[in-house]
C-alpha cells in the first residue's frame, strides 16, 4: 500500500495526465496564473522584440550564438518568422487557456506560449507574462543552435540570418532524438508540407517539419494572419548513414541516424533570409499586392512560339487545371514563353510549378530575361508535383517586361520524359545590398537598379550609355544592337535569326543547364527601343514587351559573359 | 409524446445503419487543426444514384490540436488507436460507440497489428502487437489483449504483467504481455507475418525490421523473449512492410543512391541468413505497399495515378498495372479481396489541393472520398461489415 502511494506520488510529481486546458498541470515548478492572451497586433510587437533582442531588466537575457565558420558568439538576431512558427507548433500562440484564462501548462509540465521544459524554474514569470516565455524561448533555442555539435551539426556557414541554418535547433528544440529524423519510417515519403491543403496529419512529421509547415501555410491566430507565409527549402534526406551520407566530410543530407551527430550540411537552396525589417529599394518597399506575380498557360502573356502541334494539352493536374507537355528535341520544335510586366522593383525569387502526369522530364531548362539579364534555372518535372519549386532569384525592374521561357532542347538523355508547359510564380523578396563598385556575382546582390558587370555593381546603360549604333534596354540594363526592325517577332524564339549560331533558345553552350547565370549582351534594335542612352520610362510597359523580344533575338545573335 | 421523437430518431439511425453484410472502408475525417476526428464507414459497393459514395458516420475520436491517432481496425466493429500524445492504446467500438484503454506508452506514430491466433483449446484468440520505448534507446515488442468482452466483465485493460507471458499465442489473460525485451534498434516496425487468422503454427513468428544505429536495416523476429537476428537487409529506410504469405515480405526502400526513388521489393526469406530480393517497382517515394489476404498492391510511382497489383498466391509475383482513375501519385491504403479485389488509394495532387480517396477495381475506379483543402484522410482498414 505504502508502495502504491508512494508511485502515485511519483507519478504526480513526474507529470499530469490530460489535457493542459482547461485543467493545468499543477505539479510543476510554478503554478498556473490567471491572465488574457494578447492581441494579434501585440503577438506580432511580442515576437518582432524577441527576434531582434530587444530586452529589458525585466525579461531573460538571450544567449548569443555561434556564428560563421569560426562560429563566434555574437547577438544576432532570429530571422524574423521562426520564433511565432514555433509557438504555433507548441501551443497554437497561446499563454492562456481560452475559457479558464489559466496558464497553460502541458503534462510534461511545458509552459505557455513556447511551452518551456527544460529548466523552467530558472524563467521566473514565464508562468504570467507570455513576453518573458518568449524570450525563454527564444533563449532555448539560441542554446540548441550553440550545442549544434550534440544536436546534428550546422548548415552552410552557420549564417543565422537563413531560416533555413535553424534546422537542426528547430529539431533539438523539441529533442534531438530519432522520431523528428525526418528519414525515420514512421513518416511517410513524399509527404506534402504539413498544413498545406494537401498535408498529412501532423502525426506523419517530425517537429522541425510542423514548424517548417507553419513557416509556409501559417494557422490563424484568434481569426487573423499573424503572419504570411514563406516557403523554407528542406535540406535534402540521405537513406544511409553518416559515413555514406558524407563523402569527403561534407554530408548531401540530413543521415538517417539515431542519437546524436555532428555533420556539415550544404545550405538547402534557396535560402531565405527573414528580417523583421525588410531591407528595401531606394523607391521603398511594395505595396502588398505588388509582391507577387504570378504567370499561367492561360494568361494573355502565354505564347507557344514554334510548332504548336507538337504540344499535347492535358487538362487536369496544372497550376490551373490546364497545362501542356512536350517532348524535348533538337532542334527544339516549340519554344514556351510567358511575358509579363515587373509590379515593383527588387529581388525576386522564382517558383515552377511541377504539373502532374505526363510531365516527368527531371531537368528542363528555364531562362528568365529580366533586370541584367538572362538567368537560368533547371526544374526537376520528377517529383511529385502539384506544387511550385522554389528555383532561385531574379531582378526586376517596376514596370518593365520580364519573360519566362522553356528550352525544350534535348539534353541527350531524358527525351523520353514529357517536358510540362505549366506556370511560374515570382515573389518579392527585397533588394540587394551590395553598393556601386563593391563586389558582387550576381546583379541580385546590386542595391536598386545597379547591375553586377565584371564583378561589381555598376549602373546600367540608362546612365553610362551605349556605343553608337547601339541602344539602352532599360529592361536589362543592357546594350542592344541597333538594326533596322528585320527579325523581331516569332524569330526570336525559334532561333530562326541566327540559325545555327551558339544562340538557340536557353542559351546551350553558355553554362551548364542548373547554372544560374546573367547572360546580358548586345541585341538587334526594335523600333520601341530607345536610341542612344535615352531610356524607356516607367510607363512604357507596353513597348517593353517589344523590345524585350528583340533582347531574345540579341541573345540569339551572340553572347558575352560577364563573369 | 416527448418520447416519440426520440424513437424516430432511433429508428432513423437504425435504418441508416446497413442491414446486410457489406463491405465498409472506415476512415477518420478531420481538418488539420481539428481537435476531434470523425469516423466514417464509406460503402465499397454500392452508390448513390449521382455516383457519389455512400457514407455514414460511425463516431467521434477527440485528441489534441491536429493530433488525429493513427489505428487499426480490430475487426468489423472495434478500431484500436493510439494516441499521437502519450502512446495511449484505445479500442473503439464503431457500434456503442464505448471507448477504453489497453495501454500506454506504446510507440506513438505506429499503427498496431492485428493477430489472431489459437490457443491451446483451438480457441481463436485476437491480440495486438506493438511497440514501446524502453530505455536508452531501445524497445519492447508487446500483445495487448483485445478479446475482452467490452462491457468489461474482464477488463483488466492498462495492467502490464510483464513477463507472465512471453508467447504470442498464448492462453493468458493478461491485457499487456512483454513478447520481446529491449529489442536494439533505433526503430522497429513491425511486419504483420501473423495477421492472418490461420497463418500461425507457432507461437514466435513474428517479423519486424529495425535500424540499429548504424542505420543498417535488418530483418528480426520474436524468438520467446528474444529478439532474433535473422539477416541483414542493408542501409536505407524501409517502408511499408507488408507480408503476403509466408516468408515473402513486400516493402519499401529508399537508398541515398536511389536519386530521389523508391523501390518496392519482394523479400523471401531463403534462409536465416539469407533474403532473395527482386524489384516489383520503382518510382517516386511513397509507394505504399499494401497486402490483404494475400493479395499485395503498392503505388508505381508515377503521377498518373496507377498502381501495381498481383494475382495473389502466385509464386513469381506476377504483378500487373492498372491504370490510375485520377492523375496524382497513387497511395494505396488498404486492399480487400472479398469478392472482387478492390484497392483502396489515397491520391496525392501535391500540396496545393487535399489528398482523396479512391477505390480501385480492374474494372475502372470511382470517388470515395474528395475533401476540402485542408483536410486529413486517415484510412484505418475495411470492415466485412456491421452485424
Amino acid at each position: 500500500m505504502i508502495n502504491a502511494v508512494f508511485a502515485l506520488v511519483v507519478t504526480i510529481a513526474a507529470q499530469c495526465t490530460g489535457s493542459a486546458c482547461p485543467n493545468p498541470c499543477l505539479a510543476c515548478a510554478f503554478q498556473p496564473v490567471t491572465g488574457t492572451n494578447p492581441s494579434v497586433s501585440a503577438w506580432q510587437d511580442l515576437f518582432e522584440a524577441a527576434a531582434e533582442r530587444r530586452t529589458s531588466s525585466e525579461l531573460p537575457a538571450i544567449q548569443t550564438i555561434e556564428t560563421g565558420t569560426a562560429r563566434t558568439r555574437t547577438a544576432s538576431s532570429f530571422p524574423c518568422r521562426l520564433l511565432p512558427a514555433v509557438a504555433m507548433t507548441e501551443s497554437g500562440v497561446a499563454q492562456f487557456c481560452s475559457g479558464s484564462n489559466k496558464t497553460i501548462i502541458s503534462f510534461d509540465c511545458g509552459f505557455g506560449v513556447m511551452q518551456v521544459t527544460s529548466g523552467a524554474a530558472s524563467y521566473p514569470g514565464l508562468q504570467s507574462r507570455a513576453d518573458i516565455n518568449l524570450h525563454a524561448g527564444a533563449d532555448i533555442m539560441a542554446a540548441k543552435w550553440n550545442g549544434n555539435e550534440s544536436f546534428g551539426g550546422h548548415f552552410g556557414d552557420s549564417d543565422p540570418r537563413f531560416i533555413e541554418s535553424w534546422y537542426f535547433a528547430t529539431w533539438a528544440y523539441n529533442g534531438f532524438v530519432y522520431s523528428n529524423n525526418p528519414n525515420n519510417p514512421a513518416h511517410p515519403a513524399g509527404r506534402a508540407p504539413f498544413h498545406s491543403p494537401g498535408s498529412s496529419p501532423r502525426r506523419d512529421y517530425p517537429y522541425q517539419e510542423i514548424v517548417w509547415g507553419y513557416l509556409e501555410y501559417p494557422a490563424d491566430v484568434a481569426g487573423s494572419a499573424l503572419f504570411t507565409g514563406l516557403s523554407p527549402t528542406y535540406p535534402r534526406t540521405c537513406a544511409g548513414n553518416v559515413a555514406a551520407c558524407c563523402p569527403g566530410g561534407v554530408c548531401r543530407g540530413v543521415p538517417n541516424q539515431s542519437g546524436l551527430f555532428n555533420v556539415r550540411v550544404p545550405l538547402p537552396q534557396p535560402a531565405h533570409i527573414d528580417p523583421c525589417t525588410p531591407s528595401c529599394p531606394p523607391s521603398g518597399c511594395p505595396a502588398a499586392d505588388r509582391r507577387d506575380v504570378f504567370l499561367d498557360d492561360k494568361d494573355a502573356g502565354f505564347r507557344l512560339l514554334g510548332d504548336g502541334s507538337a504540344v499535347t494539352v492535358t487538362d487536369e493536374g496544372g497550376f490551373r487545371d490546364r497545362f501542356f507537355t512536350v517532348l524535348p528535341s533538337s532542334p527544339p520544335r516549340v519554344t514556351p514563353r510567358w511575358t509579363a510586366t515587373a509590379p515593383s522593383s527588387g529581388r525576386f525569387g522564382v517558383s515552377g510549378f511541377v504539373p502532374l502526369s505526363p510531365a516527368s522530364h527531371p531537368a528542363v531548362v528555364v531562362v528568365v530575361t529580366s533586370r541584367g539579364g538572362a538567368r537560368r534555372f533547371r526544374l526537376d518535372q520528377s517529383v511529385a508535383g502539384g506544387a511550385f519549386f522554389a528555383l532561385g532569384d531574379v531582378e526586376l525592374l517596376h514596370n518593365q517586361p520580364f519573360t519566362v521561357e522553356l528550352d525544350t532542347q534535348s539534353d541527350g538523355r531524358n527525351d523520353q520524359q514529357r517536358i510540362g508547359i505549366d506556370a511560374f510564380a515570382l515573389t518579392w523578396r527585397g533588394d540587394g545590398d551590395v553598393v556601386a563598385g563593391d563586389d558582387c556575382s550576381a546583379t541580385i546582390d546590386c542595391a536598386g537598379e545597379l547591375l553586377c558587370l565584371d564583378g561589381a555593381c555598376s549602373p546600367g546603360c540608362e546612365v553610362t550609355g551605349c556605343s553608337e549604333g547601339s541602344g539602352c534596354q532599360r529592361a536589362t540594363g543592357s546594350c542592344v544592337v541597333v538594326e533596322t526592325g528585320e527579325g523581331e517577332g516569332e524569330g526570336e524564339g525559334e532561333g530562326e535569326g541566327e540559325p545555327g549560331g551558339e544562340g538557340e533558345p536557353g542559351g546551350e553552350g553558355e553554362g551548364e543547364p542548373g547554372g544560374e547565370g546573367e547572360v546580358p549582351g548586345p541585341a538587334p534594335l526594335g523600333s520601341s527601343v530607345n536610341r542612344g542612352c535615352i531610356c524607356n520610362t516607367d510607363d512604357d510597359g507596353g513597348g517593353g514587351d517589344v523590345a524585350l523580344a528583340a533582347t531574345m533575338v540579341g541573345l540569339l545573335a551572340g553572347r558575352r559573359r560577364r563573369r | 409524446m416527448r418520447a416519440l421523437p426520440l424513437l424516430t430518431i432511433l429508428l432513423m439511425a437504425l435504418l441508416a445503419l446497413p442491414t446486410s453484410a457489406a463491405r465498409f472502408v472506415i476512415v477518420g475525417v478531420a481538418g488539420i487543426d481539428d481537435r476531434a476526428t470523425r469516423l466514417q464507414a464509406i460503402d465499397l459497393d454500392s452508390r448513390a444514384a449521382d455516383g457519389s459514395a455512400v457514407a455514414f458516420d460511425v463516431g467521434v475520436l477527440h485528441h489534441g490540436v491536429g493530433d488525429t491517432p493513427t489505428g487499426v481496425l480490430v475487426d468489423d466493429r472495434r478500431l484500436a488507436v493510439v494516441s499521437p500524445r502519450d502512446g495511449e492504446l484505445r479500442l473503439f467500438d464503431l457500434h456503442s460507440h464505448d471507448e477504453r484503454s489497453l495501454a500506454v506508452g506504446l510507440m506513438r506514430n505506429q499503427r498496431p497489428l492485428v493477430t489472431t491466433t489459437k490457443t491451446a483449446t483451438g480457441t481463436p484468440r485476437t491480440k495486438l502487437i506493438a511497440v514501446r520505448p524502453a530505455a536508452n534507446g531501445t524497445f519492447e515488442i508487446v500483445a495487448v489483449g483485445v478479446d475482452l468482452e467490452v462491457d468489461g466483465g474482464k477488463n483488466d485493460s492498462g495492467k502490464n504483467s510483464s513477463g507472465n507471458n512471453n508467447s504470442i499465442a498464448d492462453d493468458g489473460e493478461d491485457a499487456v504481455a512483454v513478447l520481446a525485451h529491449t529489442a536494439p534498434s533505433a526503430w522497429i516496425t513491425p511486419v504483420p507475418r501473423a495477421a492472418s487468422a490461420s497463418a500461425v503454427a507457432s507461437a514466435a513468428t513474428l517479423s519486424f525490421i529495425t535500424i540499429d544505429n548504424s542505420s543498417d536495416a535488418r530483418l528480426v523476429e520474436v524468438a520467446g523473449t528474444r529478439l532474433k537476428t535473422r539477416t541483414l537487409l542493408g542501409a536505407g529506410v524501409f517502408r511499408g512492410a507488408v507480408l503476403r504469405a509466408d516468408d515473402r515480405l513486400l516493402v519499401e526502400r529508399e537508398r541515398h543512391d536511389d536519386g530521389g526513388k523508391a523501390t518496392v521489393l519482394q523479400l523471401t526469406v531463403a534462409s536465416s541468413s539469407k533474403v532473395r530480393e527482386q524489384q516489383i517497382v520503382t518510382g517516386l517515394p511513397g509507394l505504399s505497399p499494401a497486402v490483404a489476404a494475400a493479395r499485395a498492391a503498392a503505388s508505381t510511382g508515377n503521377k498518373d495515378g496507377s498502381i501495381v497489383v498481383d494475382d495473389g498466391l502466385a509464386a513469381s509475383g506476377g504483378f500487373v498495372r492498372w491504370p490510375g482513375a485520377r492523375v496524382g501519385v497513387a497511395r494505396p491504403q488498404a486492399v480487400t479481396a472479398d469478392g472482387d479485389i478492390v484497392v483502396v488509394t489515397a491520391i496525392f495532387r501535391g500540396q496545393s489541393l487535399p489528398q482523396e480517396l479512391w477505390a480501385l477495381t480492374p474494372k475502372g475506379g470511382h470517388a470515395l472520398l474528395t475533401p476540402k483543402a485542408g483536410t486529413v484522410v486517415t484510412v484505418y482498414g475495411i470492415s466485412g461489415g456491421f452485424r
